[in-house]
């Protein structure tokens, strides 16, 4: 993921998620540093599905843990994605 | 009235003319309506462009987690319980929590996450919608809110019954308190209907003024060219504790809610019964309540919303209810100033009375040039009203028919 990509999922999440930008560093555990909950992590899916065009699915979004791990999940999930399944934005 | 007694000892207003005890009460003597054309949508293509909004000082203004977490409407219910907590002198970290209770009204609940779901959902299909969208709308998530926030884990509860919601609040945590269920109860209500479908809704029911050109003269309750009510947002949650418990923490009574009355039309889903017999029969329960006569009550703070049927059916319960009292008592409308909160204003307008009680006058009713011939009642106008004050009734009548009456007196 690129810089730019990677600020832009940074201020997604922070409006999602009413978090500072600055608090979404790539080691802030979601749960123990940010205070998010079940919620806020399918928010966070939602979010990642509609701005970057990738399906997750609920097994990958609750092991989520941290900002850099949802960043190396996108490029994971982008570098095997087909375009077809990409959902209606 | 059974049970231990019930007394005010916080005041957090949270209004178009004034936020906290001390602006809301300047704001109701300087008698200016504070409806304003919309802000808070564009409204330029809805036939109603005008209402009651407020503008949250920043000290009080939702963080910016909170903010995306909770509806508008829980933005000015946490404002109204910090204000009314620090009137109060009541420290939740202090405070035991397992006796504390709230209760809070509300008509329409979280109406900007609705409307926004809805979209989402026409636009996007079911995945569009947020994992937010029902825990921001739903209609006790103030009241779960302000639990949370403060550890308070009394009893928490909501009342829906549209524009009497928060004044039954107060007879809820009356009840809680009176019964000994809880010892304080945050009690009010929370209204943010600033939002195109409902004001859209309350449109299309042609129950809204359509003064546009006029915003501070649109709402006129009792009047004789009064054309609809003002839809406005706003919240008021007052601290209800028990005498004994104010008494044991120093606590300053501000007033006693010493009586309520609740009865039902069952006459139509939103007009009200045109003889008001029910809505007097609510007075005449809450005067007994409250153990006093018709003639003991110094004031009365209408539910006078400025619609053409409802003031007229008011006008015709406090005649039957007050008899020939109900010609001199001085009257006020406060929803000629603060537009129609909906599920707040019961609580909003028992801050203004406990006010009454505490400065010992009556604010006026704006917009009141030419009152109707047909009300027959009291009521002050043009400037404040110095006058003896000891037993206030405070009326709210609602869509649905829900009629309650509320009386509060000096501690």
């Amino acid at each position: 993921m690129n810089s730019t990509a990677h600020q832009h999922l940074v201020d997604v999440l922070a409006d999602r998620l009413g978090l500072e930008p600055e608090e979404l560093t790539p080691d802030a555990r979601f749960r123990e540093d940010l205070g998010l909950d079940s919620l806020d992590l399918v928010e966070l899916v939602s979010a990642l599905e509609n701005e970057l065009g990738v399906p997750v699915t609920d097994e990958v979004a609750l092991s989520l843990t941290s900002l850099g791990e949802v960043v190396a999940q996108v490029d994971a999930l982008r570098a095997t994605a087909s375009p077809a399944a990409e959902p209606a934005a | 009235m059974s049970g231990r007694r019930v007394m005010v000892t916080g005041l957090g207003p949270v209004t178009p003319v004034g936020v906290g005890a001390e602006a809301f009460h300047a704001g109701q003597l300087a008698g200016r309506s504070a409806v304003r054309p919309i802000t808070r949508f564009d409204a330029s293509d809805l036939p109603v462009r005008i209402a009651g909004e407020v503008d949250l000082p920043e000290e009080l203004r939702p963080a910016r987690r909170e903010a995306a977490v909770t509806d508008r409407v829980t933005h000015l219910a946490a404002a109204a319980a910090e204000l009314a907590l620090r009137d109060a002198g009541l420290d939740p970290a202090t405070a035991d929590g397992t006796r504390v209770g709230v209760v809070l009204g509300t008509g329409c609940g979280g109406t900007e996450a609705y409307r926004d779901g809805a979209v989402a959902l026409t636009r996007r299909g079911p995945n569009g919608i947020g994992a937010r969208y029902v825990p921001t709308s739903m209609h006790n998530a103030s009241a779960a809110w302000l639990a949370i926030r403060h550890g308070f884990s009394g009893p928490v509860t909501t009342t829906v019954t549209a524009c009497a919601g928060g004044a039954d609040a107060l007879v809820a945590a009356h009840q809680m308190i009176a019964s000994g269920e809880a010892d304080v109860v945050l009690a009010g209500g929370a209204e943010a209907p600033v939002t195109d479908l409902m004001v859209s809704g309350f449109a299309r029911m042609r129950a809204l003024s359509t003064r546009n050109d006029e915003p501070e003269r649109a709402s006129r309750p009792f009047g004789a060219d009064r054309a609809g009510f003002v839809l406005s947002e706003g919240a008021a949650v007052l601290v209800l504790e028990s005498a004994e418990h104010a008494r044991a923490r120093g606590a300053r009574p501000l007033a006693e809610l010493r009586g309520y009355g609740r009865t039902g039309d069952a006459h139509h889903i939103v007009a009200p019964r045109p003889d008001g017999s029910a809505a007097a029969r609510a007075v005449t329960v809450a005067l007994r309540s409250a153990g006093l006569a018709p003639e003991e009550i110094s004031h009365v703070n209408a539910h006078g919303t400025g619609t053409v049927r409802n003031d007229a059916a008011e006008a015709a319960a406090l005649r039957a209810a007050l008899g020939r009292l109900a010609l001199r008592v001085p009257v006020t409308a406060t929803k000629s100033l603060t537009g129609h909160s909906l599920g707040a204003a019961g609580a909003v307008e028992a801050v203004a009375a406990v006010q009454t009680l505490t400065h010992q006058v009556v604010p006026p009713t704006a917009n009141l040039d030419r009152p109707d011939p047909a009300i027959g009642l009291d009521v002050v106008r043009h400037e404040p009203r110095d006058t003896s004050v000891s037993a206030v009734l405070s009326n709210s009548f609602a869509f649905g028919g829900h009629n309650v009456a509320l009386v509060l007196t000096l501690p």
